[in-house]
């Protein structure tokens, strides 16, 4: 092939137009996998922030259901004085669980609601009666144990919810 | 003396109690029980004068209202008498009494 066939070639009007086509083509898709690739990398970050939210969601609940453990423990003890902190600590770690997570069900909102009333009631039942001791253990760890049933069942939902 | 708005809110719980659409729960209380909703809970008490107070709480559990029968006097007296049967079905309700009975009269037939 002489160099007039080579410039003629691409000189042709026909082989430009194919080529601006194919050029085109070739942009596109390339655009087209860059927006993917974008898309993948913001659904992988998502997912990975759900999943951190979702471990931070049933720690704070383990928290609160490891604080209530404790206080059906300190009332078969009769340790009246140190069980009002743990109330307090339980009421401070349920409320601060109520205000980080306002996507929270309304169901499971009411169930919170209760929980830290009770333990209000319990308070200042404790506070009342301490001095003489007459205390209903079993009621108070029987409304505990509700409780702990409803967080454990709170639980359960967000681990397979995935913090959405 | 109470308010309109407390009125209204007697009436309602009175209503839903009646109609047993409220899930009202045991309380620490020998006689109290609550019902709890996503940022507040409504609790009836007796105190140990058999008096009846209906209170409010917040999240935190402190009471922002309460109302009291000492708070009823003339025509709010009616007002007493709901707080009463609001009480009487709270305690049916938490204490699961009907289907005690039920039970009860499963077993004796």
């Amino acid at each position: 092939m002489d160099m007039k066939a080579i410039i003629d070639f691409f000189t042709n009007p026909d082989i430009g137009a194919a080529a601006s086509v194919i050029g085109v083509i070739i942009t596109v898709t390339g655009f087209g996998f860059t927006i993917y690739g974008v898309w993948r990398a913001k659904r992988a970050a998502q997912e990975a922030r759900d999943d951190i939210k979702t471990k931070q969601q049933t720690f704070d609940l383990s928290t609160s259901i490891a604080i209530i453990e404790e206080i059906r423990r300190l009332h078969r003890e009769k340790a009246w004085t140190v069980v009002q902190d743990r109330y307090t600590a339980l009421k401070k770690s349920l409320v601060a669980f109520h205000c980080s997570n306002p996507t929270l069900k309304s169901e499971h909102k009411e169930m919170i609601a209760k929980t830290i009333k009770v333990i209000t009631t319990m308070d200042s039942e404790v506070e009342r009666k301490k001095v003489s001791g007459n205390l209903n253990i079993e009621h108070l760890n029987r409304l505990l144990s509700e409780s702990l049933d409803e967080l454990n069942s709170i639980q359960v939902f967000l681990a397979f919810r995935g913090g959405k | 003396m109470i308010t309109e708005k407390q009125k209204k809110l007697i009436e309602k719980i009175h209503t839903k109690t009646a109609q047993d659409q409220l899930d009202w729960r045991d309380t620490a209380y020998e006689s109290g029980y609550l019902i709890s909703f996503p940022e507040h809970t409504v609790s009836i008490t007796e105190n140990r004068d058999f008096e009846l107070s209906l209170s409010i709480s917040n999240l935190d559990g402190k009471v922002i209202d309460i109302i009291s029968e000492d708070d009823l006097d003339g025509e709010e007296k009616q007002y007493a008498l709901y707080l009463k049967e609001i009480f009487e079905g709270a305690r049916r309700k938490a204490l699961n009494a009907d289907q005690a009975i039920d039970t009860l009269l499963a077993a004796l037939d």
